[in-house]
């Protein structure tokens, strides 16, 4: 989705990052206020999370720019940082959770690199090893295309040796980032899926075959790895379509670079379903057999869920045995019957993941 | 409404003179029956007044209209006392019209969709909304006033299944959204079934979505044997019909889950628990804790039950149980 429309608070400064980004879009911004003139530009439109895609926000992150992953409880999660560098996204995948998590969702660029300075720096100085992402609230490296912001975030972390940036993404960009002195302490991660799904529902999007030719000339540069296999989406022969992802993963990288690969299957905020129904009519994604989860989410009936894991993770394990691979937000029965073991202390998946990037990105603490 | 109240007469009007096959203002359904009116006029006569419009040589109906007719039942042939009016405005008449309706009882859902209707060709549904206390005798929004008129271009048998609540307004609203011919399905649907109205929901819904994850078109998934067979069958009642037909869509489109739940029934139910001990899985099948519940009245029955259990905890279908 091409930006259309940009507003800006009028008071940012128009700095080098500004012009850099103002000069890239090739677009004069409307100066506001407060962001109420961008509601109601998103809010007037049919489409409002259409419309959203393509007016982008300049403005100041006013809340906290480091978060806990907001997790939840019957379910494991990974005791991730994130660091709140932007909201929403380009891009146009059918299940994308943002669409439903903000009411309009608006497409904000938080600037001031000067602003991550302090939280980075305190992070920095723990005794403990953080993993960080921006990719939470917004796809990580849309933002490469238009702003130095990732290329600032990869040599703020290479200066630091107890932090790992992982940079999660379905797009190319990287081209600001391959000649970069990254220190081995960014991860550049993809969110992978069948083709078939890429194509009916990640609009937008670069193709597999793209995302892992990019991967590998990432890897060429020194890059460390990671695979995100989520949403899994269950649908007619997909088992086989997850394999031969897995195959062509480890056909263009290696193993030894793979920090982590991650796998969770499509859930959904019950409410989610009728904005996919509607902006999405001839997708099938919300007709899965799914039931009402522990945490209020829709998630596939948890055999079928588990069956899924166990074919993907026994194909992975074929390729790289000792690649740590880990669910996102999932129970102890699922760990146990589709990986054979269950982080059951607290934090004990966080530790495993310290671990691996201890391993991969050499850090200290 | 214009104030025309002082040019309404009152005329003693022959009944052959009024149309009453002119049902532009006609709110009830054509079909009621009017044998009590009837009566009840033998006994005390028009205890209000039909309203008609002048219409030429003719009268037309406003309201009254089975009044009129208990007349023409009861083999009257003289002059009826009417209120009339002769250059009422069309629109007048409509608020007439449905005013003399809602003020006199609640309006059945197809009444309120006819009135709709009627007024829609005089007024846009934000006039409506505004004007609808005086008019309908309640409070309506323009967006309710819009789904009324989609429902309304529904065919005719709508109606009917609304008024013999074998349909509900929601159900309507979502029928009437959804292409013609496949509204025509759900209709038939409706016309041989009867559930409540979040079975009505359920049953649209569950159809919807397999044929959208069957990818084959919803037409035919309802020309299929199985659910025609459910449908057409005459030895069932419509309620049997119904639970018949959600089951099958159930199954249908949870076909894992269902399964699933088959088997562990047939499970328990091998495990012989006996009266008064009921074992519930998680709810489906996502959490891990299961739930036993046991019923006694005194400590024998107790202790013998707590010893029943023992022999099941033994038994190998439990595990099977336990692991899923
Ligand atoms: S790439 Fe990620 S953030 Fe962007 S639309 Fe898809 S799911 Fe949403």
């Amino acid at each position: 989705m091409k930006i259309t429309k940009l507003f800006m608070d009028t008071d940012l400064p128009l700095d080098d990052e500004i012009q850099y980004l103002t000069s890239k879009l090739k677009l004069t911004p409307e100066m506001v206020p407060d962001s109420q003139p961008v509601y109601d530009s998103i809010n007037l439109a049919k489409d409002p999370i259409s419309e959203a895609k393509s007016i982008l926000y300049i403005t100041r992150n006013r809340g906290a720019i480091i978060k806990e992953c907001p997790g939840t409880s019957h379910y494991t999660c990974c005791d991730y940082t994130i660091l709140h560098t932007g909201t929403f996204c380009t891009m146009d995948c059918s299940y994308c959770i943002l669409q439903a998590y903000f009411h309009p969702p608006v497409l904000q660029y938080f600037a001031g690199f000067d602003n991550f300075i302090p939280p980075l720096d305190h992070i920095f100085s723990q005794n403990k090893i953080y993993r960080v992402g921006t990719g939470e609230y917004t796809d990580s490296l849309i933002w490469e295309k238009i702003s130095q912001g990732p290329r600032f975030l990869v040599e703020k972390f290479a200066k630091q040796s107890n932090s790992l940036l992982e940079l999660k993404t379905k797009t190319t960009n990287v081209d600001s980032l391959l000649d970069l002195d990254h220190n081995g302490k960014t991860v550049l991660a993809w969110s992978v899926n069948t083709p078939e799904i890429i194509h009916s529902e990640e609009k937008g999007t670069a193709a597999l075959t793209s995302r892992l030719e990019t991967a590998k000339l990432c890897e060429a540069k020194g890059y460390k790895l990671a695979f995100h296999f989520d949403p899994m989406v269950i649908y007619e022969g997909c088992e086989d379509a997850y394999k031969k992802v897995v195959h062509s993963i480890f056909s263009h990288v290696s193993p030894d670079n793979i920090v982590w690969i991650s796998i969770g299957s499509f859930r959904f905020m019950p409410q989610l379903k009728s904005t996919i129904e509607k902006r999405f009519p001839s997708s099938t994604i919300p007709y899965g057999e799914f039931i009402l989860g522990l945490d209020n989410k829709m998630r596939y009936f948890k055999p079928l869920r588990i069956h899924l894991y166990k074919t993907l993770i026994d194909t992975i394990r074929e390729y790289a045995p000792h690649i740590l691979v880990y669910f996102c937000m999932e129970d102890e029965e699922v760990w146990e019957k589709s990986m054979g073991f269950f982080p059951q202390k607290e934090g004990e998946l966080g530790h495993l993941l310290d671990k691996s990037a201890a391993a991969h990105c050499k850090l200290i603490y | 409404m214009s104030d025309s109240s002082d040019e309404i007469q009152i005329a003693h009007i022959p009944l052959d003179k009024i149309d009453l096959a002119d049902a532009r203002y006609q709110i009830s359904g054509k079909d009621e029956d009017i044998t009590a009116l009837a009566l009840s006029i033998k006994e005390t006569g028009l205890t209000s007044l039909p309203f008609v419009k002048v219409m030429g040589d003719f009268y037309i109906v406003v309201t009254g209209f089975k009044r009129l007719k208990a007349l023409v039942h009861n083999n009257y042939a003289g002059k009826v006392v009417c209120q009339t009016i002769s250059r009422a405005p069309e629109v007048d008449c409509a608020v007439r019209a449905v005013c003399d309706n809602a003020f006199q009882r609640e309006l059945t859902p197809a009444q309120l969709i006819k009135s709709i209707l009627l007024l829609s060709q005089f007024m846009e549904p934000d006039l409506m909304a505004s004007r609808s206390l005086g008019i309908f005798n309640t409070r309506l929004n323009a967006v309710y006033i819009k789904d009324l008129q989609a429902i309304g271009n529904l065919p005719q048998q709508v109606f009917e299944l609304l008024d013999d609540n074998r349909l509900c307004l929601k159900s309507a609203r979502k029928i009437s959204r959804i292409t013609p011919d496949l509204a025509d399905c759900f209709i038939g649907i409706f016309s041989a079934i009867k559930t409540s109205s979040s079975k009505q929901m359920e049953i649209i819904k569950n159809f919807l979505e397999i044929a959208a994850r069957e990818d084959i078109n919803p037409r035919d998934l309802y020309l299929e044997k199985p659910i025609r067979e459910i449908l057409f069958h005459d030895s069932k009642d419509l309620g049997l019909k119904g639970n018949l037909l959600r089951n099958y869509l159930m199954e249908r489109r949870f076909p894992s889950l269902s399964k699933k739940r088959r088997d562990i029934r047939q499970k328990i139910n091998s495990l012989k628990l006996g009266s008064g001990i009921k074992l519930t899985v998680p709810e489906n099948f996502e959490g891990t804790t299961y739930c036993l519940c046991l019923d006694f009245k005194t400590k024998v029955e107790f202790t013998d039950k707590v010893a029943s259990l023992n022999g099941v905890s033994t038994n190998p279908v439990l595990e099977d149980i336990l692991k899923r």
